[in-house]
């Protein structure tokens, strides 16, 4: 089982970076570091740090909410390489629920997930999108095939957890 | 109407939040006994409790829910807990661990919160590093009985919440290298430390109702490093000035945020497939790892009596 933990400072931080307007963009993109925990058939994801997509970093795609450009899959796989991180790409949908991956953050996300396990073999790499109360994401265990988050946690002054399931 | 109506302003879906939660409960004597009685009554669905320990006659005074029977027999602390818990709740489900925590930590990583009673600072440094490392609340209680010049005596003792992000028990100073370094040099030299029921009562139901506001909270409170010293001869409870001083501009240094997780983990040797012993499997393991008790040996050796022609 594959579980997503987070505090509930870091994952307002997100929410509050993520639903910045952009110049051009209609949405905002991040990454996710996290540490790694393994006990019995269980992965569990650690989220500890943010790193934003810097503005300049978006290329102006009027037919993508947010198209990265290389620059920002650089200093992605540069942070991942000098430490020791698993990458998670995270954005925000509207709406409330379990929020899911629209056709294509899955096409695109199939493309650039694999190239995160160049820099960093050792480490699972995956995708987040979130919404206003939940998330849901995908974690890629190698570069084959990903699997989903099944369990997310937020710890803090006010804890909760849902299952995707 | 419910049983848990007196306490549904805690959320219209707390009961079922409650049932769900996970909380472990390290150490289960005079501080830990309280924990599993209260969580056990408000509801809450699933415990881990370790325990290495037998009770023994000095602990009735302050054991929450032992009984002499259980002092004759030798019961197991982890036993004593499973029916002091489903009395209030028999729903729940104990997972049962008579070994020092540091081998059950593969169920302790599943829970959602640990309360930590434990007897020394060396152990409480140790989980709460294990906690911050995998992102699990910690929730502490100790109390301690000193003599005093004029051969009095006073009560003190605290409750720590140690979040992950937060401030830990080395920023309120309450686990020092200093401390650390006097308690390994006076091993074995010390005695049996005093405990009573009534500052553990108090502590231990501070310790609840902070693990309980957690999960559903009942008032938005500001966000401080939840701290209190107890004064167990007035009977006070109040906030160090240091957390609304230092503490309050200064964050903790001691558990970075980027040391989460385990540093020697490689997903390339994970198989996802693989499964710890069943849960279900696991009611408590004896020394030598078999799953009996010394009632059960007792009972099957009179049934094979009976047996006999």
């Amino acid at each position: 089982m594959i579980r997503f933990k987070i505090t509930d400072q870091l994952f307002s931080e997100i929410q509050g970076d993520l639903h910045r307007p952009h110049k051009f963009a209609f949405e905002r993109v991040g990454f996710v570091g996290a540490g790694l925990a393994l006990h019995g058939h269980h992965c569990t994801m650690l989220a500890h740090s943010y790193a934003p997509v810097a503005d300049e970093d978006y290329l102006n795609e009027p037919c993508f909410g947010a198209m990265m450009g290389p620059n920002a899959m650089y200093k992605a796989m540069a942070w991942a390489f000098e430490q020791r991180v698993a990458l998670l790409h995270i954005h925000a949908h509207v709406g409330g629920g379990i929020p899911g991956f629209s056709d294509i953050d899955i096409r695109e996300s199939n493309k650039f997930v694999p190239d995160f396990f160049k820099v960093r073999p050792e480490m699972p790499h995956g995708a987040i999108v979130l919404n206003d109360a939940r998330a849901f994401g995908r974690i890629w265990l190698s570069p084959k095939t990903p699997r989903p988050i099944v369990q997310f946690h937020i710890i803090g002054e006010h804890s909760r957890k849902w299952s995707t399931r | 109407m419910t049983d848990y109506v007196r306490q549904s302003f805690l959320g219209h879906d707390a009961q079922n939040i409650l049932a769900e939660v996970r909380v472990g409960l390290i150490g289960y004597s005079g501080g830990g006994s309280h924990f599993g009685q209260q969580f056990g009554h408000i509801g809450v669905g699933h415990f881990v409790v370790v325990d290495p320990k037998i009770i023994v006659a000095t602990h009735r005074p302050r054991f929450i829910g032992s009984e002499p029977k259980d002092v004759e027999f030798g019961r197991l602390k982890v036993d004593i807990a499973e029916r002091q818990i489903k009395r209030g709740n028999p729903d729940a489900i104990v997972e049962k661990f008579k070994t020092p925590w540091q081998e059950a930590t593969n169920a302790l990583l599943e829970c959602d919160i640990l309360f930590g009673a434990v007897d020394s600072y060396k152990e409480r440094a140790e989980l709460e590093r294990f906690c911050r490392r995998n992102m699990i609340p910690l929730i502490d209680i100790g109390m301690d009985v000193r003599v005093l010049e004029n051969n009095q005596y006073t009560i003190s003792g605290q409750v720590i919440q140690s979040l992950p992000g937060g401030h830990c028990m080395r920023c309120c100073n309450f686990i020092t290298d200093d401390k650390l370094k006097r308690e390994a040099e006076n091993y074995g030299d010390a005695g049996p430390a005093p405990q009573v029921i009534w500052a553990n009562g108090v502590l231990a139901s501070t310790a609840v109702g902070w693990g309980v506001s957690l999960f559903c909270p009942w008032r938005d409170v500001p966000k401080i490093f939840r701290w209190l010293s107890y004064d167990g001869d007035t009977g006070e409870l109040k906030t160090p000035a240091l957390v609304k001083g230092y503490l309050s501009k200064t964050p903790c240094t001691h558990h970075p945020m980027v040391e989460m997780g385990d540093p020697l983990c490689d997903i390339r040797n994970f198989d996802p497939s693989s499964r710890d012993v069943a849960r279900s499997d696991v009611t408590h393991l004896n020394d030598s790892g078999t799953n009996a008790s010394k009632n059960s040996s007792l009972i099957s050796f009179i049934k094979c009596l009976l047996r006999r022609p």
